[in-house]
């Protein structure tokens, strides 16, 4: 919500290119890094990579400074298309009846930046929930696993999972706001 | 309706996390556009989700960026870059880096033995020449008619950054984005733009506004190249539709450089070409011949590089180019562009 969101915005429906030059300088590791980590196949994180920035400057005003920051948006973004392809994917391996397909690497360690203020804040806050809250949360937003599948997963009821997802969420949010790492 | 508003805020916690089946996505997403609560809610879980996604950043492959890029614009074509947008692009790239420097990075040497805060207080003294030009009434010049005199801008610069040496390094920064700031509100009122006005060097003929800030947009972008270069980044090149703004502001400066050089100039017309999205293909004449004769000289480059070279940040003798013709002149046209800079 800051004024630098805003004027980005401002600038890709003005179709500057050098403000998409530096939204993907800014946040490229971000969108790329959750791809990578959901999809755990390089090729896709690229593919999605560079469809998010491409919408982004296609349709910029579908992004709304007064209801976020470019940082969640983008993150929302990236996270739905990740999701979307784990979920094809796993249609398509049990079309081919091909479930013991090699996994491909997930991103090597070295290479996964967590220096960054908020996602150490972040990490901290996950760190601090309740495990029963912490592993559900990690299965469905890492893993792209629906709720049911994480009951599943978990051997617990659908309810309770839904309910898992909910109050670790919330529990996330009011931390990371009353931390000042959110806006309220 | 009640009903659903209960069942839809249970599953806000997995939508948020894209938990939910397609089914149930969509029927969370129409409830959502009518109900307020809901949304604050949706609003408030999803940006803690998307907070998960900043702990597994990683740095993409440096080949995407370009790929990336080149997708978009082949989706939708950039908007033709003004010099005022140009401009007021860089003024907010120029802050956007320099707002996070540490103290240590404010020291660090530059160009020309300057710290990161000699740079702004040197550019801040740059945009100066021209802001007061534009200013309702025009500040008396304190040092006499100003026309003639080269050195004025490397005086007033030497001055600006003696001044700010003492000052924290914010104030300096805050100065300098106040006035270009300034500068671009003038520069945006209507017909501004035709006004002619007096470049850095002020033996140059004037030019409308709109070359003078075509001007400060290349001075504030080959800083920002400067200072990222200094904090051990990669270059920032300008981009497709400032560099062609650049090199069109340096080719049509050329001969009035090359006139400025003194001297025994050879004389006679250079075709320069400039390869790359932002080039193109120019006949030159230098000297004191007439119009435009048969090119004597084809000088051949990069557009970016050109504009590098035009900041004085390549060597006129070393940056890559080929030369057809008479070397003599080639070489001088290149030493001219090297002059166009503003340090």
């Amino acid at each position: 919500m800051g004024g630098w969101d805003r004027e980005l915005c401002e600038r890709l429906v003005a179709g500057d290119e050098s403000a998409l030059g530096e939204l993907y300088d800014q946040f490229s590791p971000l969108v790329y890094g959750l791809a990578a980590r959901v999809t755990r196949d390089w090729a896709a994180a690229e593919d999605i990579t560079q469809d998010v920035f491409v919408r982004v400057w296609e349709d910029p005003q579908a992004f709304d400074p007064a209801r976020g920051t470019w940082r969640g948006w983008l993150a929302t973004m990236t996270h739905r298309r990740a999701v979307d392809w784990v979920r094809r994917a796993v249609v398509r391996h049990r079309r081919a009846a091909d479930a013991a397909a090699p996994q491909p690497p997930a991103p090597d360690p070295e290479e996964v930046a967590v220096a960054g203020t908020v996602a150490k804040s972040v990490q901290a806050a996950v760190d601090d929930l309740p495990a029963a809250q912490r592993d559900a949360i990690l299965l469905a937003y890492f893993d792209g696993k629906t709720y049911r599948q994480v009951a599943e997963t978990l051997g617990i009821p659908e309810g309770t999972a839904k309910s898992r997802l909910w109050l670790g969420l919330r529990r996330l949010a009011v931390r990371l706001e009353a931390e000042g790492m959110m806006e309220p | 309706m009640n009903d659903g508003h209960t069942a839809v805020s249970e599953l806000l916690g997995a939508w948020a996390l894209d938990a939910c089946s397609a089914e149930e996505t969509a029927t969370v997403e129409a409830h959502l556009a009518g109900c307020p609560a809901c949304t604050a809610e949706a609003d408030r879980l999803g940006r803690a989700a998307a907070g998960l996604g900043v702990t597994v950043a990683a740095a993409p492959p440096r080949r995407l960026r370009g790929a990336v890029l080149e997708a978009a614009l082949a989706r939708r074509p950039a908007a033709r870059a003004d010099a005022g947008a140009g401009y007021a692009a860089w003024v907010h790239r120029f802050d956007a880096l320099l707002q996070d420097l540490t103290p240590e990075q404010w020291r660090r040497r530059v160009v020309h033995g300057w710290s990161v805060q000699d740079l702004v207080a040197h550019l801040s003294a740059t945009d100066e020449l021209l802001a007061a030009q534009l200013a309702p009434v025009p500040a008396a010049a304190p040092e006499g008619p100003a026309e003639a005199d080269a050195a004025l801008p490397a005086r007033r610069s030497a001055a600006a950054i003696d001044e700010h040496r003492g000052r924290p390094p914010e104030r300096t920064r805050t100065a300098w984005r106040a006035q270009a700031d300034r500068l671009l509100r003038d520069a945006a009122r209507p017909t501004a733009l035709d006004r002619p006005v007096r470049l850095s060097d002020p033996r140059l003929p004037r030019q409308p506004l709109r070359v003078a800030i075509v001007q400060r947009l290349f001075e504030t972008w080959i800083h920002t190249d400067d200072v990222r270069g200094a904090l051990g980044g990669p270059p920032v090149p300008p981009g497709v539709e400032h560099a062609a703004l650049i090199v069109a502001f340096g080719v049509g400066l050329l001969p009035a450089a090359v006139r400025l050089l003194g001297g025994d100039q050879p004389a006679g017309s250079v075709r320069l070409v400039l390869t790359g999205p932002a080039g193109g293909d120019w006949t030159l004449p230098l000297g004191t011949g007439g119009p435009a004769s048969t090119p004597a000289a084809t000088v051949t480059m990069d557009a970016v590089e050109f504009c590098y070279l035009l900041g004085n940040r390549r060597d006129p003798g070393s940056v890559a180019h080929t030369v057809e013709g008479d070397p003599d002149l080639a070489a001088t046209l290149l030493r001219a562009a090297a002059t166009l800079g503003c340090d």
